[in-house]
C-alpha cells in the first residue's frame, strides 16, 4: 500500500486539547476508498519527530473522498508536536486499515459509545450515514470530561437536527451542563444505556471506542443486559508512546538508564501486587485498568487516558437519567429517580428541545 | 381584538442558541417563529460546512470543477466579496492552500503528461477569496483544488438581514439573536428601547455592560477569543484565525462588539476590529460610517469609538 502525498489543508482547534487535521491530495484527486470507522497512517516528512507513521481513525465522511480529516488529542510528546503543524505542510497518508466498520445492511439499529477522542471513527460513520441516508438508526452516547471537551459538538447538534435517525446524548463527568435534556451529568451507567435505547437494549449492535479502562467498564455494563460479547464491537484507543526515534538521532545515555529503572519499578510493583493478592486470597475485581487484552493492533496513538467516566458496577442508579430526550417514556430499565426536568415525549420528533428564553438580547461569543 | 404582548422564542440551531421576542398577538407571534425556524433550517441545510449534503459541502467536494450553484449561494458569495473588500481582506471565507503554478488549477488527471511537473516546482499560497472564480451570468462557481469555503464568519449576519424583513411584516418591535449576533427594532414591552447585554468575556454568565440603542432597527454582534481557547505548549491559542498569518490571532483583544445598521456589517466588522487589535481596530472602526465599536482586552481594559458612549450603560 503506497503512501499518498498530500497537503495539510487546515488545522482547527476543536477543543483546548483536540485538533482537527484536514488534508487533500497534491493532485486534488480522491484518496483511497474507505469504510467509515477505518483508520489510516499519517506522517509529516517536513518535521523530524513526526516522520514516523502513526495511525489515526478517519473522521471524515466516506462520501467525500477528496478530503481526509482526523481528530487528534494533544497528549504525549508526539501529538504535542502535531500542534505546531500549519496548513500547507506536506503529509503522507497510507490506508485504509481496520475492520471496525459499520455495515448498513447488517446494522439497522446501532448504539455507538465514545469515550473522549474515541468519537472520531463514529463521526465518520455518522457523517457518511447522514450523507447517504443509511437505513440505520444511530444512537451516540458521547462520554466526556466536561462540555468544553466535547469535540464536534456543534456538528453533532446539526447532524441530529437534520438527520432524524441520529440521536446524541452527552454524558458529562465534571462541570456545568446545559439544561436542555441532551446532557447527563455524572457517569455512564446501565440506566443511561437503557434510557437511550428506549428501554430496549437488546437487538442492537454496540460499537465502543475509547481508552482501555473506559472500554472495559462499558463492555461490562452492556454484558449485564445479557447481550453476547460478540454483539459488541470495540476499537481500543491507546495512550501515545514516546516519539519515534529516527535513525541517526543521538539518544542520551540516561534514556537507557531511565528505561531500565522504569521497567524494574513496574515489574517490582506487579510482582508485589500479585503477592499481596494471593496472600489475601481475594477475588479479582472487574476494575482492572490498562493491562487488559492487548492482542489487537494498536490503533490511534493520540489519546491520553482520561478518567474513566463509567460506573464500574451495574446496579448504580443515576439521578438525572430521565433528562435525556432519547427516552420515549417507556424507559423500563430506569430505576426510581427524582428530577424536576421535563421528559421528552417522543424520540421520533425532529424538533430540537427548547432552551430557556432570555428576557433580553445578549451579544457575546457564540 | 387581541392585545399585543411579548412573544418569546428560544431553540438550538446553527450550532448555537437562537432566541428572540416580538411584540404582537400570541398567534401571530407563534406563526412567525415557526416561519423563522424553517427559514433558519433551510439556510443551515444550504450553507452548513458540517452537513455533507449541503450545497456548500457539495461545492467544496468538487474542487477544480465548475459547479452550478443556487441564487442564494451567489448572494452569499457576493456578500462575502463585499465583506472581504470592506475589511481589507481580514474576513475571508476561504480555507487552505492552493497550488498556483500554471496547470495546477486543473485536476492533475486532465493535464498532459509533459505538463505534470513535480510538486517542488509548484508554489503553495494561502487561499484568498479572489481565487474563487464566479460566473454570475452562468450561475456557476469554481473552487480551486486545495481550497474550500466556510461562511462561518458572515453567515449569521447575512441570515439576520434576511430574517429582519420577515419580522418587519408582522411587527416593528422585536429582537432576534442568532447566538449573540443580534438585530433589534423598536421598543420593548415597557416602551423603552430593548436593552442589549454585552457578555462579560471573563464571566460569560454576567453582562459586562448594557447597550440601549433608541428606536430604529440596528444590529449588534460580538466576536471573541475566549469561548474556545486554551493553552498549548505554553502558547495561548483560540479559534479565530488571522488570515494574514493562518494562525490564531495574537491580539490583546478578547471581545469586540460592533453596532451597525445591518447584521452582515456588524458580524464582519466585529471580527475585523478584533483581528486588528485594540488601538488599530477602534481607529479603523472610527473611520467607518455608521459603525460604533467596543473592545475588551485581556487585562480588563476597554476601548471604544467616540459615538458609543451615548448607548452604553455600565452595571
Amino acid at each position: 500500500m503506497q503512501p499518498t502525498p498530500a497537503i495539510l489543508r487546515s488545522v482547527n482547534e476543536l477543543t483546548p486539547s483536540i485538533i482537527g487535521l484536514s488534508m487533500v491530495r497534491e493532485d486534488g484527486l480522491p484518496f483511497f476508498a474507505f469504510q467509515p470507522g477505518q483508520y489510516a497512517t499519517i506522517s509529516f516528512p517536513d518535521y523530524r519527530v513526526l516522520r514516523g507513521e502513526r495511525s489515526f481513525s478517519i473522521a471524515s465522511s466516506a462520501m467525500t473522498p477528496t478530503e481526509l480529516e482526523f481528530g487528534v488529542r494533544i497528549g504525549g510528546r508526539y501529538t504535542q508536536h502535531l500542534a505546531h503543524l500549519v496548513a500547507g505542510d506536506r503529509v503522507t497518508v497510507r490506508g485504509p486499515f481496520g475492520s471496525f466498520t459499520l455495515n448498513p445492511e447488517r446494522d439497522r439499529s446501532v448504539v455507538l459509545i465514545a469515550g473522549g477522542i474515541g468519537v472520531t471513527p463514529f463521526l465518520s460513520m455518522m457523517r457518511t450515514a447522514a450523507a447517504a441516508n443509511w437505513p440505520t438508526d444511530i444512537h451516540l452516547i458521547y462520554s466526556v470530561r466536561s462540555v468544553a471537551d466535547a469535540a464536534y459538538l456543534a456538528e453533532l447538534e446539526q447532524l441530529q437536527h437534520t438527520w432524524p435517525r441520529l440521536r446524541v446524548v452527552y454524558v458529562v463527568a465534571d462541570g456545568k451542563i446545559p439544561n436542555d435534556g441532551r446532557f447527563v451529568a455524572g457517569r455512564l451507567t446501565t440506566d443511561i444505556i437503557a434510557a437511550v435505547t428506549g428501554g430496549q437494549p437488546l437487538g442492537r449492535s454496540y460499537y465502543l471506542c475509547g481508552p482501555p479502562g473506559f472500554m472495559t467498564a462499558v463492555t461490562n455494563l452492556i454484558l449485564s443486559f445479557g447481550i453476547r460479547r460478540d454483539g459488541i464491537r470495540r476499537e481500543r484507543f491507546t495512550v501515545a508512546t514516546s516519539a519515534i526515534i529516527e535513525p541517526g538521532t543521538l539518544v542520551p545515555w540516561w534514556t537507557f538508564a531511565a528505561w531500565g529503572a522504569a521497567t524494574a519499578i513496574i515489574l517490582g510493583a506487579i510482582i508485589h501486587l500479585e503477592q499481596e493478592r494471593r496472600a489475601a486470597l481475594l477475588p479479582v475485581t472487574n476494575q482492572s485498568t490498562v493491562s487488559n487484552t492487548t492482542t489487537t493492533p494498536t490503533n490511534v496513538t493520540n489519546t491520553e487516558v482520561v478518567p474513566t467516566n463509567v460506573a464500574t458496577t451495574t446496579n448504580i442508579s443515576v439521578t438525572n437519567v430521565n433528562t435525556t430526550p432519547i427516552t420515549n417514556g417507556v424507559n423500563k430499565a430506569t430505576t426510581t429517580t427524582s428530577t424536576n426536568k421535563p421528559k421528552s415525549t417522543s424520540n421520533t420528533t425532529t424538533t430540537p428541545a427548547p432552551v430557556p428564553a432570555s428576557p433580553y438580547p445578549r451579544t457575546g461569543m457564540s | 381584538m387581541l392585545s399585543p404582548q411579548s412573544v418569546p422564542i428560544s431553540f438550538p440551531a446553527l450550532g448555537t442558541t437562537i432566541a428572540g421576542a416580538i411584540i404582537t398577538d400570541q398567534s401571530q407571534g407563534q406563526a412567525l417563529w415557526t416561519d423563522v425556524r424553517q427559514r433558519i433550517d433551510r439556510f443551515s441545510n444550504r450553507f452548513s460546512r458540517f452537513l455533507p449534503a449541503s450545497e456548500l459541502s457539495q461545492l467544496n467536494s468538487r474542487p477544480g470543477a465548475w459547479v452550478t450553484v443556487s441564487e442564494e449561494m451567489l448572494g452569499m458569495l457576493q456578500a462575502a466579496q463585499t465583506a472581504w473588500e470592506q475589511t481589507n481582506h481580514l474576513v475571508d471565507p476561504t480555507i487552505g492552500y492552493a497550488l498556483i503554478t500554471a496547470g495546477y488549477d486543473r485536476s492533475f488527471e486532465k493535464l498532459a503528461p509533459q505538463e505534470r511537473r513535480p510538486l517542488t516546482t509548484a508554489k503553495m499560497v494561502r487561499a484568498t477569496l479572489d481565487m474563487i472564480r464566479v460566473e454570475p451570468e452562468r450561475q456557476r462557481v469554481q473552487v480551486p483544488i486545495g481550497v474550500s469555503l466556510d461562511f462561518g464568519g458572515i453567515g449569521k449576519g447575512l441570515l439576520l438581514d434576511q430574517l429582519a424583513p420577515v419580522l418587519d411584516q408582522v411587527a416593528t418591535r422585536y429582537w432576534l439573536s442568532l447566538g449573540g449576533d443580534i438585530i433589534v427594532s423598536g421598543t420593548g414591552p415597557d416602551n423603552q428601547p430593548w436593552p442589549i447585554g454585552i457578555q462579560d468575556p471573563q464571566y460569560p454568565e454576567r453582562d459586562w455592560a448594557k447597550l440601549v440603542i433608541p428606536a430604529k432597527r440596528t444590529a449588534v454582534a460580538t466576536s471573541g477569543t475566549l469561548k474556545r481557547q486554551g493553552v498549548r505548549n505554553g502558547q495561548p491559542w483560540h479559534h479565530l484565525i488571522d488570515p494574514r498569518t493562518g494562525r490564531p490571532s495574537t491580539t490583546e483583544v478578547v471581545s469586540a462588539t460592533v453596532i451597525a445598521p445591518d447584521g452582515v456589517t456588524a458580524d464582519v466588522f466585529a471580527k475585523a476590529v478584533l483581528l486588528q487589535g485594540a488601538v488599530e481596530g477602534i481607529a479603523w472602526a472610527e473611520a467607518q460610517p455608521g459603525i460604533e465599536a467596543l473592545v475588551v482586552c485581556q487585562d480588563g481594559q476597554s476601548r471604544q469609538t467616540s459615538g458609543l458612549q451615548q448607548f452604553i450603560q455600565m452595571p
